[in-house]
This record gives structure tokens, C-alpha cells and sequence, in this order.
């Protein structure tokens, strides 16, 4: 600590008179002649050990520079006889300065040369003590020291602390007056990392850091290189320094997946293995519909080509994936149960500024990417499309059945992209038109004896195409705009029969949101949500089913219903979020979001709440997490619609909990755990009202193997129970969603000269059956009608077990890299339960299986 | 029959898009499937069909049913007997033909309208007991051989109520009349209902003379709808005759094929039989809107000395019209025998037409 010794004054110097009338000089009696007037010379500082900075200051967390100021009273030897504070400061300051003067020494102030006792001001300052920032950066995930990294420490008034990291990825910064800063880390090819950081006096903080590849990938990584990746999170918040991800090559090479980074999602915790082949997230025991998917904050209303076989935006063109299987930020809404975000990265431009590419060919379907630079004008492009041929096998395979195929099942999706950043990257505005096309027409002539109005012509098309722009302004260091606006087309046509289903829509999509940082440690996140949707519908269907209830008769047996509307779906929500950082490594983030509704015509309050606590900040890492909060979904078109639903319906509610823990046992092995609760009310029952409810609960493990330079793996099991109840009247019963147990091992290893092998094991199960028996016969149709269980899903299929293999080999060449795969599902033929097959009249059952084994060749160039 | 995909309770779009990949799961052999007896094979009692003189029938209307059934069983300890439950249940809710059943049914706004059409004077009321099936079936004593109070044989007829036109939901208007039979090879019993259980379940019993329930191959439970639109009316399609590789046959002569000698039935000699329907039985559809939609009809076939390729094949599309190739494989039994082949025409507005070929099998 510093301290000085202000100019001491002498008494007299101020005003003679005063001091002689407190006495404070000690002058000699007067002599009877006047002798000429004595000189008078100040007291003078030998000897100072200096005040120690109070340790109730530091616990006080004073960060000023504190002055206290003492009047001294000094012998006429020089010693300090008495030391008063003028004006006491507190924190411990005060004592401090008494016990320093005590120590003090000084030449005795002399008049005429005799030494004199005296009185003086003395002060000490007391600047706060310097605090130490240390840490290191490595490379996110394998843990690399990042050598070179730069660190930047800037305070509120500017000023910028800056160093770089050693060779073993450590750095540190000496001598940061206490404060609150924000602290930068950066490297070249790597994405910068700010947070803020408050620093205490005298308070050493430490900060490891690992950084993420800056840019996405180019495909699958040879042996050696740095690899790439997208990111899978756990949850929000993206924010926070550590994060649960999946690296690109865990995405594009676990088996069974095709290198499907959505599909992939299916294996993470808490997401439930989906009946058959049928493409549906079901996510903590929620109904597919009560899970939304996004693409860069634009909903859309599919993420899967029909049968699940693959997703709708290409792997290659994904930068992250953010999975909120619950308690998801206030920035999103309309749905009760989970969210899925697809981040789509910019074009990557590499070193050299030319285009480059890539083409993937397996038994489904081709995909080809291109990307790069647009000439020097400082736009970059990508484009990118896929179209399955499952038409070229499948056709003749319907023909054979005898059915006539008109278009056999196909799909296709599309991708075309602009992006321009300016103000050194500060300002980036992007344009992205992307869609899916859908479709099959087919006549079955050999109608089904038990449901005859399942035959005749049959037509399936969905589609849908957006076209999007976002803009992002970082317009300072604390103030940051995103707006994101799109528009397109989803349609949905289908016809069965005399019965169909034709549905247009024109969604105009939005969202503004203001991030600004208030004050240290609070930053408010207030944000505009619109969706708005102009649609058509043409419907002639039977009655939907209400549930828990068995069916009128076998499928067109009743008259069906009947509507043509024109009508405007409007869904504008606001929502504010404040992340508070009141210490480090606390993070509570409170919200709220207000949604209103068309169908409902009311405003649904949602509050909000996640709290993240660091037990330990230091390797290994621990992090307490929770939250709670209020999820609405607004009725959909057919549950509100005057014909097939019930005017006047709210909004379900689901009420979510959440508490769990991260914990890093290795720089290689995460583990983290999440108990949840899900409280559902005022669910939608099909023609009756808002009066079902339900519950789910479990727990979610995941223990992670991040890749190295071989391996990389994990191992996800997730315990829980989902339970619906039609009306207060009527028995709980398990959720046709609900899946006890699932577990999912996944484990990958390089062995050298491009190859990699790959295995998945899933332990599932058995998805929920209702049990039906002989009962009628329909005789003006003429197809039987079992009788069904009650209540509904009261039993379950045998436990589902598969294990799929896939191998990689990859070549490099010196004009890209050429690779091959082969992905074999359920390798050893499992003929896992999908169903219960009844015959003509339930009189005998047997269990349906799922597929057998299934090999998958694919190719892949990189140029 | 379920498939190993079939849906539950979904939404629209999940339901389209679940539908669509059990479709593309069950043609491309995705799932197993049992080997189970088609439903075309007959060696039980069999309801095949009931049509109504009049499928869409004007309030006031007499209606006028008429059953086909048969008995294949090889062991026939009672004969069969075609029984009519006397009770019409009109508009039952939701149109579901078990809420006829409930034990409020019939008791007022809201559920179904029963209306007995011949007395049951003999019946020992039951009113009052909720276990017991509601209204005019609630009459009905329940555990007692009825057999004898109940109209039998092929026919049964009732007049459709003058009211039966109402408001269903979505504010359509129509009638619907739900008649209920029962091909016994036994005596009919009524059945208490369980309060505990689901709103599904069989009050009528088809047992043996001391009361036990008889199998399933005994018995079929029968559930005729026949509706009533305003101004709207249905013809039964019209079967003009029966082809055998494409040649008419006579109907009362019938088909004669030599036995199957192979050891698979797949390798039996199969025979192209086709049922011949005439254009003017394909009606415009009027409910279909500005779409024009005609009726679809499809053709089902049964036989206890044969196997069918397909259980019943599409003869027009609502939206195609003819179908070109409608024709069924036939391949004889490996037994020589006589038996006969039923071909039941339907169209999907309630219209029902049928013809039995004798066949001869050397």
C-alpha cells in the first residue's frame, strides 16, 4: 500500500492566535527584554513503516481511494504522543492510520533551536490493492493450450490491461486496480469469448478458458487435424463460459444417424425414441406438437422429410444446435414442452478466397454445398440442395403391391445464402432462402379389407420456404441489436379417398431484440416476438378423435365435416430478460414474456427463472443450475375451429422445475444430471374443452467422453414418466409418449490411416399399446371395430434394443478429400416390437417389428 | 387390424405425417407382419354385410335391411339364427354406436334417441339399474335368454323418425339411424354393463343354452347405419355380374376349378375373378363441395373354398373414377368341395349391394 506524508504545517501558520489560545504551541515564558522573535522550525519525517490496508476494507469491498487525515501531537523529542482522526472514514481505515502514526518518528520541531513539543495534520491514503488476473486458454474441446491468445482486460473508463498467453496457454495481468471489467480472449481462427469480470482489491482471479473454432467446418476432419464443430446445448445459457456440445464429427458419425446432425439430437437426454420410422421429437414425455423447431429464430413447421430419413437442413450447413428440452428462455414461446434452434453458420470463406464444395451420395438421398466468396465485393455466398431417390426402389415396390404410382414418395430441400459483415465485423446483415418440398401420389387399388376407406387415391405434399434476413449491431460494447424477419409459404396437402386436407399458409415471422448492459452485472434482454400468419384451409375429414375415447368406426365410415376458411393466425409476444452476474460465477436470470393469441384472444404471463451457481470455478468445474417458470400454448386451428373444434379454448399451461448439476470429473469426461417436473393444465381435449392435465417427471444423465485425437463417446440414460387425464373424471393413464427408460451409448474411435469405427447401443422402452379385442362388425362398411382397453395405453411393447456400426474411410488428396461410409442399423437383426398386428376380426394378435437390418453405402468429395 | 405404426391420439398434422410413414414403413416391409388367416378365408359365422333399401333414407321413411351371413363353421352345435335388436338408436353422441349402450342413453338432450320398435312386454324392467343398458335397452333384463323376444331372420325394418334430421357438429344436418343385429349359432343374452370400465363394451351375449358365452366364430355383432340427409338420396350400386378370366358367369351354375396340388398355396393356380358394376353407379358425391367428388366403391370377397390375393379391391375412385384392373386372384382349395364365393359391393355412402357365386371345386 501507498501512503504520504502531507507538508505539515505548524500553528502558527495557520493563525497564530488560535493556536496559543488552544495552547497547541508550547512556547517559553517571556523574558523582560525583547529579544529578537525566535525562529520556528516544522517537525520533519524520519521514519514511516507505512499503514497496512484494512482487512475489513477488503471485506468491505471498498474499491475508492480512501484519505484519512490525523492530528498529530508530538513530543518534544519528535515521538507521536497522541494521534486523533479529523474525519473518521470507517472500513477499518481509521485504526489503521492510528496504529501507522504510532510508529512514527520525526525531528522535533525547534524554535530558535530548541527542540519544542508540536501538533500537525498528517495523512494517509489508502489506495485499494492491486488485483491479479491469471488463468488459461486452451482449445475448445481438446483442451489445447492456445498459445498467443490475446487477453484483453478493459475497465468502465477504458482503460485496457492486455496480454497474451505463454506457450502453455497460461497468461497473466499484474497490477488491475479492483473494479469491473470486461474481459476479451481471443485467437486467431477462434471465437472470442467476452464476460465481465469484477474484480475485488487484492483479489487474484483466475479464468480458464476454452475457445471454439470460429467458423464451422469443413467436413469431416482428417486424423491430425483441428477439428470442427457444431454445438448441441444442454440448455441456455450460451453466454456462460463452458458448455455441453457435440462436436461435428460426433453429429456426422454416429451411427445409425446417416450423419444427420438433427437426427442426432434423438440420442441426447431427455429425447424419446420415436414409433417406427415416423420423424418426431418427443422430448421429456411431451407430444411432438408441443416441441417447436426453428431455424436461426424462424419457425418452421417441419425439421424432418417424411419417415424421419433425414432432416431438412443439411448437416454441412449447420453452426450449432440449440436444444432446450425445457425451462427455455423467455425469448421463446407458444409451445409447452421444448425447443429446437438450428443455427445455419455464415459461408465460410477459407484462406485461399476460392469456392469450395462438397457432394454426399447414400442410398437415400444426394446432397452438393457450395461456398465462398463472391469476387472481392465483401459479400459471401452459399448454396446447397438435396434430393432423395427413394422413388427409384420405392416405385416399383408399390407397383408390385398393385398400386399405381403417380409420384413416388420424394423429397428435396434447398438452401441459398448472402452475408455481408462490415464495421469491422461489428455490423452483419445475411439473407437466407431455404425449403422443402415433400410428396407422393399413389392410387392403392388393393383396398384394406378392415379399413376400406384407407385406399383409393392417396396424395401427401407438405412444403414450406422461407425467406430470411437478420441483421446484428453491435453498436457498442454494451449495446447489441438483433432483428431477425422472414417470410415464406408452409402448405400441407393431402387427400385419402373423398377426404382431404388442404391447408396454405403465409407466415410472416420477426423478432427485434435489445440486449444492453445497464450496469455492472446486469445486462436486460427485452425482445419483440411476432408471428403472424394469413391461411387458407380447405378440410373435408372425418371427425377428429377425441381422446381416450374408441373411434365412431373403422376411418370414413362417418360423414365427414366439412370447412373452407380464409383467416389470419396472429401470435405477437414481448418478452424482457435480465441476466444478473451479482458475483462471479452466479447467474440468475430472471424473465417474462407476454404472449397474446388470436384463437384465445387474451394475453398469456409467463414468468421466468434460471439460476446457475460454480461451486467451484476451477478445474474440475462444478455448476449447480435450476429453474422454474410458466409455458403457455395457444389452441391450434383445428381444436378452435367452429367445425372440428370448440371456439373459446385457452392456452395449455405447463408449469416447468428443473434442478440439476455439472460436473467435470476430467479435461476429458463431463457428467451432468437434471431432475424435472412438468406440470400440464388446462390441456386441450379435442371437442370437449381445456380440461385435461397431466404430469411428467424424470431424470436426465449424461456422461461425455469429448473427442480427442482417437475417441470420443457418451452415455445418456434418462428415467421418466409422462401421465395425461382427459377430464377430472377420468382415470390417469400413461401418456402415449411416455418411455421410461432410455439409454444410449455412443463411442467412435479413430484407428489410423483414415479409418474410424463407430458403434450405438440403444436400451429403450417399449412404446405404449392399447389392447384391442373382438367386438363388432360394421356391416354397412363392412369391416370389423375392436373393442379397445380402458383405459388407453395400458400396456407397453417388450424393451427396444439395437445396435448399429458404422465405418468411416477417408482418403486425402492434394484436391480435397474423398470418403466413404457404411452405416448398418441394428446390425444384429433385433426384431424389436413397433406395434401389435391384430387380424380381421382382434381375435389374434402378434407383435409388429420394426426394421431389420438396414446397411446404408454413402460417398462423400470434398474439393 | 393395427399396423405396427397405426396413430393415436394425434393432431392433424402429426396424425398426416404418422399415417404417411406407416404407409412408407408397411409397402417398403419396414415392419413385420403376422400370418394370420385373411379376412376373405371363411370357416366361422360371418356377417358379411346389411344394406338398406334405402342407404339414405327420408324422415318418415320405412327402412327396410337385409342381412347376408352364413355359418362355414365345421362344427355346428346350435344352428346359426340372425337376431335383430328391436331398438333403433337414433343420433346417438358423436355418432358413436356404443353410446347407444350408455346407461343414460335415451334419457334426454344430448344422447341417443332409442325407439323401440316392437314391444318387449315380457322383459323384466330393469329401470333404474345404472349397470344396465340405458333407455328401451335398459328394458331389457339382462343375464335372461331374449332370443325369443327378438325379431329374426334376414329382414328387419323400422320407420326412420320424423326428428331424425338434427344438427351434428359442425352444424351438419343429418339423421342417423343405428340398427344392431346378431348372427348367433346360440341364444342371445343381454349383459350388464361395468361402471368401471370404458365407454366400449358388448351388452349382447351370444352363449349356449346354459348361458356361457359361445367364441367368436360363433357369433358376429352386426352395426347397420343408415342415414338421412335433407333432399340427398343414395342408390345401392347395381352388380351386373361376376367374370372368370374375364368371361361371365352363370350365377346359378357358378365356378368349377380343379383342387390346388401344390404344396403352397401361392403356387395354386390362380383364376382372375372380376365383379362387373356399371358406371351409373358411380353417383356424384353432393356433400363433396365445389370438389365434384364421386362415391368411391370397392368390392370385398370372401370365400370358404379359396384364397383371395386381396381381401377387396377398388373398383372406382372418388376422384379416377374406373379402375382397370380390379379383378382378384382366386386360387382354389387343396380339398375338393362346394362352397361359394361372396362379393359384397360397397360404396362409402352406406350403399351395399352383394352376389353369392356357388363354387365347385373338382
Amino acid at each position: 500500500m501507498r501512503f504520504a506524508l502531507l507538508a505539515s504545517v505548524v500553528a502558527a501558520s495557520w493563525t497564530g492566535t488560535s493556536y496559543a489560545q488552544r495552547g497547541i504551541l508550547t512556547q517559553p515564558k517571556e523574558e523582560p527584554a525583547p529579544p529578537p522573535a525566535p525562529v520556528v522550525a516544522m517537525p520533519v519525517l524520519i521514519k514511516d513503516a507505512g499503514a497496512v490496508y484494512p482487512a475489513q476494507a477488503i471485506k468491505d469491498k471498498v474499491r475508492e481511494t480512501v484519505v484519512v487525515v490525523l492530528v498529530l501531537e508530538l513530543d518534544a523529542r519528535g515521538a507521536v504522543k497522541n494521534a486523533t482522526v479529523e474525519t473518521p472514514a470507517g472500513h477499518g481505515f481509521d485504526e489503521a492510520a492510528i496504529e501507522a502514526a504510532s510508529k512514527l518518528e520525526f525531528v522535533p520541531a525547534k524554535k530558535g533551536g530548541v527542540p519544542i513539543a508540536s501538533k500537525i495534520r498528517h495523512k494517509y491514503e489508502f489506495a485499494p490493492p492491486a488485483s491479479r488476473i491469471v488463468g488459461r486458454v486452451a482449445t475448445e474441446p481438446r483442451d489445447k493450450p492456445l498459445a498467443g491468445a490475446a487477453v484483453t482486460v478493459t475497465a468502465e473508463d477504458g482503460t485496457a490491461f492486455k496480454t497474451t498467453a505463454a506457450s502453455d496457454g497460461s497468461f497473466h495481468i499484474d497490477g488491475v486496480p479492483a473494479g469491473n471489467y470486461k474481459v476479451t480472449i481471443g485467437a486467431q481462427g477462434y471465437a472470442a469469448q467476452s464476460y465481465e469480470q469484477p474484480l475485488d482489491p487484492g483479489e487474484e482471479a483466475t479464468i480458464d478458458v476454452r475457445l471454439e473454432r470460429e467458423a464451422p467446418p469443413p467436413p469431416p476432419p482428417a486424423e491430425g487435424e483441428d477439428i470442427e464443430e457444431v454445438q448441441v446445448h444442454g440448455q441456455r445459457p450460451p453466454r456462460e463460459v463452458t458448455k455441453r456440445t457435440l462436436e461435428q464429427r460426433e453429429l456426422q458419425r454416429i451411427p445409425g444417424t446417416n450423419g444427420d446432425a438433427l437426427r442426432a439430437i434423438q440420442n441426447l437426454p431427455g429425447v424419446a425414441r420415436p414409433p417406427g420410422l415416423a420423424g418426431m421429437l418427443i422430448v421429456r414425455g411431451a407430444a411432438p406438437n408441443e416441441t417447436s423447431t426453428y431455424v436461426d429464430g424462424t419457425v418452421v413447421p417441419m425439421i424432418y422429410h417424411f419417415g424421419g430419413l433425414s432432416s431438412v437442413i443439411p448437416t454441412e450447413m449447420l453452426d450449432k444446435i440449440d436444444f432446450y428440452p425445457g425451462n427455455f428462455s423467455s425469448m421463446y414461446g407458444r409451445v409447452t414442452g421444448a425447443i429446437v434452434d438450428v443455427g445455419v453458420h455464415d459461408p465460410v470463406v477459407k484462406d485461399d478466397r476460392k469456392i469450395h464444395g462438397l457432394a454426399q451420395v447414400d442410398l437415400i438421398d444426394a446432397r452438393v454445398v457450395a461456398q465462398g466468396p463472391i469476387g472481392n465485393t465483401g459479400w459471401n455466398f452459399a448454396i446447397a440442395g438435396r434430393r432423395s431417390y427413394v422413388d427409384l426402389w420405392l416405385k416399383p415396390a408399390l407397383e408390385a403391391t398393385g398400386a399405381g404410382v403417380t409420384t413416388a414418395p420424394v423429397y428435396y430441400d434447398y438452401q441459398a445464402m448472402v452475408q455481408r459483415s462490415w464495421d469491422h465485423g461489428k455490423q452483419d446483415f445475411r439473407l437466407f432462402f431455404f425449403g422443402s418440398d415433400d410428396r407422393l401420389n399413389i392410387l392403392i387399388k388393393s383396398v384394406n379389407g378392415s379399413d376400406p376407406g384407407v385406399g383409393g387415391n392417396i396424395t401427401f405434399g407438405t412444403s414450406f420456404y422461407r425467406l430470411q434476413a437478420r441483421y446484428i449491431g453491435k453498436f457498442s460494447e454494451d449495446t447489441e441489436f438483433r432483428l431477425t424477419a422472414a417470410f415464406g409459404k408452409d402448405a400441407v396437402d393431402f387427400s385419402i379417398g373423398d377426404n382431404f386436407f388442404v391447408v396454405t399458409s403465409w407466415p410472416i415471422t420477426g423478432r427485434a431484440e435489445l440486449s444492453q448492459r445497464i450496469a455492472p452485472g446486469v445486462r436486460n434482454n427485452f425482445g419483440f416476438d411476432m408471428y403472424d400468419a394469413p391461411y387458407t384451409a380447405s378440410v373435408r375429414m372425418p371427425p377428429l378423435p377425441t381422446p381416450g375415447q374408441p373411434p365412431a368406426g373403422p376411418f370414413g365410415s362417418q360423414p365427414p365435416l366439412q370447412t373452407t376458411a380464409s383467416a389470419n393466425i396472429s401470435s405477437p409476444a414481448l418478452y424482457d430478460e435480465v441476466e444478473l452476474t451479482p458475483f462471479r460465477g452466479t447467474r440468475i436470470v430472471p424473465g417474462v414474456r407476454l404472449d397474446y393469441s388470436s384463437d384465445t384472444r387474451a394475453w398469456d404471463v409467463q414468468p421466468r427463472l434460471v439460476v446457475r451457481q460454480e461451486i467451484s470455478s476451477e478445474f474440475p468445474k462444478t455448476t449447480l443450475k435450476g429453474g422454474v417458470g410458466r409455458f403457455t400454448q395457444p389452441p391450434q386451428p383445428q381444436e378452435t375451429n367452429s367445425v372440428f373444434g370448440i371456439p373459446g379454448l385457452h392456452s395449455s399451461v405447463a408449469n416447468h422445475y428443473g434442478f440439476g448439476i455439472e460436473q467435470e470429473v476430467t479435461r476429458q469426461i463431463d457428467f451432468s444430471t437434471e431432475a424435472f417436473y412438468r406440470q400440464y393444465d388446462q390441456l386441450v381435449v379435442q371437442q370437449v374443452g381445456n380440461t385435461g392435465s397431466g404430469y411428467a417427471y424424470g431424470l436426465e444423465t449424461l456422461v461425455r467422453y469429448k473427442p480427442d485425437a482417437h475417441f470420443f463417446g457418451f452415455l445418456a440414460y434418462t428415467l421418466s414418466r409422462s401421465v395425461r387425464r382427459d377430464s377430472p373424471t377420468d382415470p390417469e393413464r400413461l401418456f402415449a409418449y411416455d418411455q421410461t427408460h432410455i439409454l444410449t451409448a455412443v463411442g467412435s474411435y479413430r484407428l489410423g490411416g483414415g479409418w474410424e469405427v463407430g458403434a450405438r447401443f440403444r436400451l429403450i422402452s417399449g412404446s405404449m399399446q392399447t389392447p384391442q379385442m373382438y367386438g363388432f362388425y360394421d356391416a354397412t362398411i363392412g369391416a370389423y371395430m375392436p373393442l379397445s382397453a380402458y383405459p388407453q395405453n395400458g400396456v407397453r411393447d417388450p424393451m427396444f434394443h439395437q445396435l448399429d456400426v458404422r465405418i468411416d474411410k477417408t482418403w486425402n488428396y492434394s484436391w480435397g478429400r474423398f470418403g466413404m461410409y457404411l452405416d448398418i442399423q441394428n446390425i444384429y437383426n433385433q426384431a424389436n416390437v413397433e406395434g401389435i398386428s391384430y387380424n380381421y376380426n382382434s381375435t389374434l394378435s402378434t407383435h409388429a417389428t420394426g426394421l431389420p437390418i438396414l446397411p446404408s453405402l454413402g460417398v462423400r468429395a470434398e474439393l | 387390424m393395427q399396423t405396427c405404426c397405426a396413430p393415436r391420439s394425434l393432431h392433424t398434422r402429426t396424425w398426416v405425417a404418422l399415417l404417411l410413414a406407416c404407409f412408407v414403413a408397411v409397402v417398403s416391409g419396414a415392419c413385420g407382419t403376422a400370418d394370420f388367416d385373411p379376412q376373405s378365408v371363411v370357416d366361422s359365422v360371418r356377417l358379411f354385410a346389411v344394406s338398406a333399401d334405402k342407404p339414405y333414407a327420408n324422415p318418415g321413411d320405412t327402412v327396410t335391411l337385409t342381412a347376408l351371413s352364413t355359418d362355414a363353421r365345421a362344427s355346428k352345435p346350435l344352428p346359426l339364427t340372425l337376431y335383430w335388436i328391436p331398438v333403433v338408436c337414433v343420433n346417438p353422441p358423436q355418432d358413436l354406436y356404443y353410446a347407444c349402450f350408455a346407461p343414460d342413453a335415451g334419457s334426454g338432450a344430448g344422447t341417443a334417441q332409442l325407439i323401440p320398435t316392437v314391444p318387449l312386454t315380457d322383459a323384466d324392467a330393469g329401470g333404474g339399474d345404472a349397470t344396465k343398458p340405458g333407455g328401451a335397452l335398459g328394458q331389457i333384463p339382462t343375464g335372461v335368454d331374449v332370443s325369443s323376444l327378438l325379431p329374426q331372420g334376414p329382414t328387419f325394418s323400422f320407420r326412420m323418425p320424423d326428428d331424425a334430421i338434427q344438427s351434428h357438429q359442425g352444424g351438419t344436418q343429418y339423421g342417423l339411424a343405428i340398427v344392431f343385429n346378431i348372427a348367433c349359432a346360440g341364444r342371445v343374452r343381454f349383459a350388464p354393463l361395468d361402471p368401471s370400465a370404458g365407454p366400449q363394451q358388448v351388452p349382447i351375449l351370444c352363449t349356449d343354452e346354459a348361458g356361457n358365452k359361445l367364441e367368436p366364430r360363433d357369433y358376429v355383432i352386426g352395426v347397420s347405419r343408415v342415414y338421412s340427409y335433407a333432399g340427398q338420396t343414395n342408390e345401392n350400386p347395381v352388380i351386373n355380374g361376376v367374370t372368370l378370366e374375364g368371361a361371365p358367369v352363370d350365377p346359378v351354375a357358378g365356378i368349377t376349378l380343379d383342387h390346388c396340388t401344390a404344396a403352397k398355396n401361392a403356387d395354386c393356380t390362380a383364376v382372375k375373378i372380376d365383379v362387373d358394376v356399371p358406371d351409373s353407379s358411380w353417383e356424384l358425391n353432393p356433400n363433396s363441395g365445389s370438389e365434384n367428388l364421386h362415391e368411391q366403391i370397392w368390392a370385398d370377397y370372401y370365400s370358404d373354398r379359396g384364397h383371395l390375393e386381396n381381401d377387396a379391391r377398388l373398383l372406382f375412385d372418388t376422384r379416377q373414377g374406373r379402375i382397370d384392373d380390379s379383378g382378384n386372384n382366386f386360387r382354389p382349395f387343396k380339398d375338393p368341395g362346394d362352397g361359394d364365393l361372396w362379393i359384397v359391393v360397397h360404396d362409402n355412402r352406406g350403399g351395399v349391394a352383394w352376389t353369392v357365386v356357388p363354387v365347385h371345386i373338382k
